[in-house]
């Protein structure tokens, strides 16, 4: 069969030594990043993206996805030991996590985090090499309007599913699409918004938006309030579950992975909203939901699970359909595009060594987080005692050594400050940034699209919504702009949204 | 009228969606069949300009559903831009050592105490750091010192 074939083709790629140790070497610095307190998976990605630019394609793209899985993780550990979420879809594992720290079963909910992702990443790297062909058979048939309308759609999911008002977000996403069209415009050969500087004739490098956007934005946030932290470090010892903890667990994980394998494809927050979703459905099952909250495996196991199957089926429009689901998804896919590649369905076809191989690797990465949890928690927790006065500078030092690497012009340091204060700005104004990388990524594409489509139809938009797929996807992107309009609706997302972060 | 998230975002929307389109109609702007550089970018900008309209006007008309604008601490905004941009000027002129130096000393003062003997402790490691990562592992060509 065809799934065999090309899981062994992914195996072969994954396993080779070269490979193995990029995804080890992942893993093993993104899990050490994730754990310090302040630092997202966000910003570990964008802080080490750099690091990855001299390997191959298909080692970068492997050592990527082992630096997500590994920030995830580590993510989770900060959860579960400081009470402090690196990101907004840990913020369900602190609820019984921490408690479960406070009574000294720290090394369980680590372990049991471990186990259940490892099950949710098993079961999610299966669906992925399932799903993946027939959706890119698909999308192969797509034509400029079909992707002009798949992107608006991305774009507005994305802004419906952060925080706060949907009409900020798609602004924001907007505005990330105009910066991304400067540069020299490849139908005309003029340079728009290039304000005479050279440096941006080829556009605005990527990594720089990055940068500044979330790992300056993050740094100057986390500097303005005061360090206050208690962590339960002498407490971790013995990391597996007892029998009774696996016995408890079992349901939970297998729930979670199902809620996290179908909230991850959607576009936006669907690692948030499933965590908390998982947590939500396990209190309904449960015997005792009054208990939950009081250090509950099960609040922790379903909830990790759920987190790690949506980041995997986040993988599935990235690589698939070339549309980034989330800011996490946006970084992998603008380094696919740092490495001369570009994304979409042919990439399967044109470059399957890569896209198997990824597929491969996420398996064996988080085998590999497992094993490497179990033997390395204890310098885990020493790092989690590094003070954030320390920390700041070496984010620094490497955005600004990553930066200046890429292409040692002084002008992208420049426009990372530039985008460092812009983050800063919405986020005071209450705008998330997400929106604004993936408009950013895919501004030049929507405007290609729309060209195109323009061009087929001769001036006419009715080729919108005269092609059945286009006018499908229009539809779902208007009514899910209209089911915000209804109060209920909205409020019942901002709760979710807020109660998971 | 206090100026909330919401009116200064509108706002900022608002100046950003006219200027974006006013820079862009300097393009030519071609027909929907052959669309212009300018094309695209001014529609764009005016969809921006438009959504700051219904951002800021629904802000006035129900003010209290909006937040007033958090504290600004200026202090590690403007320390940490700083010490980025003297990074900046001296990585190409003195090389990498003086630059994480300027680097790590200005970002310093983005907190409220400091100790010399730790900072340079930082300095000292983050240079090593850079050395065996940057330099030898992927052997970028940045010289640490050059004048």
């Amino acid at each position: 069969m065809d799934l065999f074939s090309n899981l062994i083709l992914g195996f072969s790629v994954a396993l080779s030594l070269q490979n193995l140790a990029y995804c080890f070497l992942g893993v093993f610095v993104g899990t050490a990043i994730g754990v310090l307190p302040g630092v997202g998976p966000l910003v570990t990605i964008a802080v080490l993206l750099p690091l990855t630019f001299g390997l191959p394609p298909e080692s970068a793209m492997i050592m990527l996805a082992g630096i997500y899985y590994g920030a995830a993780y580590g993510g989770s550990t900060t959860a579960i030991l400081v009470n402090l979420p690196g990101e907004a879809s840990a913020a369900v594992t602190c609820l019984d996590g921490y408690q479960m720290a406070r009574q000294g079963r720290a090394g369980p909910a680590l372990g049991i985090a471990a186990i259940g992702s490892f099950v949710a990443g098993t079961i999610g790297t299966l669906l992925i090499a399932l799903f993946a062909p027939p959706l890119t058979k698909l999308a192969l048939s797509f034509g400029a309007p079909e992707f002009f309308s798949l992107i608006l759609l991305a774009l507005t999911t994305t802004a419906v599913l952060v925080r706060g008002s949907v009409i900020k977000g798609v602004a924001v996403a907007f505005m990330g699409v105009t910066f991304g069209l400067a540069g020299i415009d490849v139908t005309s050969g003029l340079e728009r918004f290039t304000f005479g500087l050279p440096r941006l004739m080829d556009g605005i490098e990527f990594v720089v938006v990055a940068m500044g956007l979330f790992a300056l934005t993050e740094i100057i946030t986390n500097l303005e309030v005061e360090e206050h932290r208690e962590v339960f470090t002498s407490k971790v010892k013995n990391l597996w579950p007892s029998r009774d903890d696996l016995k408890r667990s079992v349901g939970p994980i297998l729930r979670g992975t199902a809620v996290g394998s179908f909230f991850g494809i959607l576009p936006g927050a669907g690692q948030t909203i499933s965590s908390f979703a998982a947590y939500a459905i396990e209190k309904k099952v449960s015997r005792h939901p009054e208990k939950f909250g009081t250090g509950m495996i099960e609040g922790v196991a379903s909830p990790e699970s759920a987190n790690n199957a949506a980041s995997q089926g986040a993988f599935i429009p990235t690589l698939t359909l070339g549309i980034p689901g989330s800011a996490v998804m946006a970084l992998m896919l603008g380094a696919l595009m740092m490495q001369g590649i570009t994304p979409g369905p042919r990439v399967m076809t044109s470059h399957p060594e890569i896209f198997w191989g990824l597929i491969a690797s996420m398996w064996i990465g988080n085998l590999m987080l497992v094993i490497l949890n179990l033997p390395l928690i204890g310098l885990w927790v020493t790092m989690l005692k590094i003070p954030y006065r320390w920390l700041f500078p070496l984010i620094l030092t490497f955005s600004c050594v990553g930066v200046f690497a890429v292409n040692f012009s002084t002008m992208d340091i420049w426009l990372m400050v530039f985008f460092g204060v812009l983050g800063y700005v919405f986020l005071k104004l209450g705008c998330e940034a997400a929106p604004f990388i993936l408009g950013f990524l895919l501004g030049p594409m929507l405007e290609e699209n729309f060209r195109r489509s323009m061009l087929l139809s001769r001036g006419s938009l009715d080729i919108f919504i005269t092609k059945p797929i286009s006018a499908g996807l229009l539809a779902l992107t208007a009514l899910v702009l209209v089911m915000m309009l209804f109060p209920k609706v909205r409020r019942k997302k901002d709760q979710a949204i807020v109660e998971g972060g | 009228m206090r100026l909330t998230k919401d009116l200064a975002s509108g706002m900022l929307f608002i100046l950003f969606g006219i200027g974006s389109a006013l820079v862009a109609s300097e393009y030519e702007f071609g027909t929907p069949i052959r669309m212009g550089p300018g094309f695209f970018p001014i529609i764009l900008g005016g969809a921006i300009a438009l959504l700051g309209v219904i951002v800021a006007v629904g802000a006035i008309l129900s003010p209290d559903k909006d937040e007033a604008i958090a504290t600004i601490h200026f202090g590690p905004i403007f320390f940490v831009s700083i010490a980025i941009v003297g990074f900046g000027l001296l990585v190409e002129r003195a090389g990498l050592a003086p630059a994480l130096l300027a680097l790590i000393v200005l970002s310093s003062f983005a907190r409220k105490e400091r100790n010399l003997v730790e900072i340079g402790l930082i300095c000292l490691t983050l240079m090593a750091v850079v050395w065996v990562i940057f330099l030898k592992l992927l052997e970028v060509r940045i010289p640490m010192v050059a004048w």
